[in-house]
């Protein structure tokens, strides 16, 4: 159907067109991006240093495989479908083949460079294991790639209409791995030729076999679009705020508990708005953990002296940065628009959780790192550093950005 | 006596070029349920985002208790509930929690926020569903839930917009002895409905609005006689305002 496609092709334009005003966006957001480039660099350097230590019988074919596998398994079909489509495509679903078939032909395209990209990054741990023949071996390793992503771009399809795709995932999973490393450790032509031919059977006779007859399961594939979608906005939403961010809730009862209301008045409404918020939508709180996990180890591991008080730093800093959307939480207009409340009583109380739960992060990556050093002082010096760096960025940065949304 | 709620010649809507609502004005007494009834886009749902504050009148002013917004804005607030017709909740709050907020928002004190709640829960039916989350909640109990929290803290206006959509027969009938306690208790209420009869059974006065404009306004009976049919529904009255058959009323 020619509408069809045409819907597709206007959804998928919407779709590049919403990305690329984010990205603009995020360009603009000079900080944060500073940071990512100097972490790939610095993680270039070490991955380098590292290469240099390994030992010669290092197995990197089998870890490279691995990593491919993983990767190319990961196949989600991007689809660009619509909660509305439940109502308005789902009568036309006989008709919908080509509009499925760009959808796959995308998710193909758009995985593939995902694909490569790992493979050129893996390819010196792999050849550091194999004498040094990288052209060639980067050659085969795409084509490879390719056709594997290909044949899982297509199961990944049949998946669609399958009830329980766990077991098919991880058969499929086994054998691209299967694929991977019998490629790239150079095994007889006719065991990936067996390999190629057992893949292509389980496409054949198992999988779309399944699928025949199958109903299309809407949504899931929805909520898979969906999660997509996800993906980039909440990259994006690292840098700016994504309004259309559908927030997901937790109840989190234990430690709900422990923030109770202790006083029955009008100045802790937001104070419980904003810690309830933080503890059950999204993933605020696990950020919070992850950063602050991720800190302390770094700390403690990377024992770099007085050095550590960058790890500090940053990691309260991009901490901050993701807390900073808790502000723009869409409230119910009917009742938080309304309520009888100055502005002081919303913006104070937000200012102190940033404080609280920063400075509460401060001690615990501090602690990690004084205990790295074996160093009392050094600890205290921490401490110093990033209470300063915690209540300026909530006193000074987080209120001026608030103020500056209202 | 003083009125709760005054509209003097309001003129508004979404954007100068194109306004909603012309020349609007009514008033409403303590004590009285008014009916506010009219086809869709009509202008009923402006008419109440201006008297919330949503949205600012082009002309015309809106007083509560004699004060308007840009006076003292949260005295006026204070003095207004509002139920939605799409109910809006906080995904991340239990349905008590949102009952606590609400409380501590409007200066409830605990002792009665304790025994409102509680009768309010009962009454609804909501006892056990207290430590909830929206998510898992149909329309008509978010419905429930909003109605809730504008009953728990008992202001002198309420504004209540197509609140009978999605609730039980039980829900519909609590709510609406829930509004016959209020206006015994001296308050006033402005409700939005399609559901004529029910309307018919259970307001003082109505407000037919078409087009942006007051059609008519009055108790039923003095609507009836200028209709010119003592014994008319609303519904008839309301569809020949609807059609345009307006001659009767100059």
């Amino acid at each position: 159907m020619d509408e069809m496609n045409t819907l597709w092709k206007k959804r998928c334009r919407d779709n590049f067109q919403m990305q690329l005003r984010y990205w603009n966006l995020i360009g603009r957001n000079s900080g944060l991006m500073f940071f990512i480039y100097a972490m790939i660099l610095i993680g270039g350097f070490y991955y380098k240093k590292w290469l240099d230590l390994l030992p010669e019988h290092f197995p990197g074919t089998l870890i490279v495989s691995i990593v491919l596998s993983l990767v190319c398994s990961h196949a989600p079909i991007r689809t660009f479908i619509q909660r509305a489509d439940l109502v308005f495509l789902l009568p036309a679903e006989s008709e919908l083949d080509g509009y499925f078939r760009r959808s796959k032909w995308y998710s193909f395209l758009i995985q593939s460079i995902t694909l490569l990209l790992v493979l050129i990054i893996s390819i010196p741990l792999y050849t550091h294991g194999s004498a040094a023949y990288g052209g060639s071996s980067l050659l085969l390793g795409a084509v490879v790639s390719l056709a594997a992503k290909a044949w899982t771009i297509d199961c990944s399809w049949q998946e669609q209409f399958i009830e329980d795709t766990v077991p098919l995932r991880f058969l499929r999973t086994v054998l691209t791995f299967c694929l991977f490393y019998f490629v790239l450790s150079h095994q007889p032509l006719y065991v990936i030729a067996a390999c190629v031919a057992i893949m292509l059977f389980t496409l054949f006779f198992l999988f779309r076999r399944q699928a025949s007859g199958a109903l299309l399961r809407w949504n899931s594939m929805l909520e898979s679009d969906h999660r997509q979608a996800m993906v980039f906005l909440r990259f994006a939403n690292l840098f700016t705020d994504v309004p259309q961010l559908r927030r997901r809730t937790r109840p989190r009862r234990v430690l709900s508990r422990l923030f109770p209301i202790r006083h029955f008045e009008e100045k802790e409404v937001f104070e419980q708005l904003f810690i309830k918020t933080f503890l059950r939508s999204d993933e605020y709180l696990g950020m919070y953990m992850r950063l602050t996990v991720i800190g302390a180890l770094l700390g403690y591991f990377l024992n770099i002296g007085w050095y550590s008080v960058f790890i500090v730093v940053s990691v309260v800093y991009l901490t901050g940065l993701q807390l900073l959307p808790i502000w723009s939480q869409p409230f119910p207009q009917a009742l938080a628009g309304l309520y009888p409340i100055g502005e002081r009583l919303k913006q104070d109380p937000f200012v102190q959780m940033i404080a609280r739960l920063l400075i509460g992060q401060v001690v615990v990556l501090s602690a990690a790192a004084g205990v790295g050093a074996h160093s009392f002082i050094d600890f205290l010096f921490f401490l110093c550093i990033g209470f300063a760096v915690s209540l300026i960025f909530a006193y000074a940065y987080t209120k001026h950005r608030i103020q500056l949304a209202e | 006596m003083n009125p709760v709620l005054t509209v003097k010649q309001l003129s508004g809507g979404y954007s100068r070029q194109r306004p909603v609502l012309h020349d609007v004005s009514f008033e409403m007494n303590a004590g009285e349920l008014v009916g506010l009834v009219g086809l869709n886009g009509a202008g009923k749902s402006t008419t109440i985002k201006h008297i919330l504050g949503l949205l600012q009148p082009f002309s015309g002013e809106i007083r509560v208790n004699g004060k308007s917004l840009r006076e003292d804005k949260s005295s006026y607030r204070k003095s207004i509930a509002y139920v939605p017709e799409m109910p809006e909740l906080y995904e991340q709050l239990t349905l008590e929690e949102h009952l606590q907020t609400t409380a501590m928002a409007y200066h409830l004190d605990k002792k009665t926020y304790e025994e409102r709640s509680e009768k309010l829960l009962q009454l609804f039916h909501m006892e056990k569903k207290k430590h909830w989350f929206p998510i898992h909640f149909s329309k008509g109990m978010r419905q429930k839930v909003m109605i809730m929290c504008a009953f728990l803290i008992r202001p002198d206006l309420y504004i209540v917009d197509e609140p009978f959509v999605g609730l039980d027969p039980i829900g519909i009938q609590s709510l609406l002895d829930l509004m016959s306690d209020m206006k015994r208790s001296g308050a006033s209420i402005l409700m939005s409905t399609h559901i004529l009869s029910t309307a018919e059974q259970y307001c003082d006065r109505f407000i037919i609005l078409h087009e942006g404009h007051i059609a008519v306004q009055g108790t039923l009976d003095k609507i009836r006689n200028q209709f010119g049919d003592p014994k008319a529904s609303l519904h008839e009255i309301y569809l020949a305002v609807a059609r345009g058959e307006t001659q009767w009323m100059k």
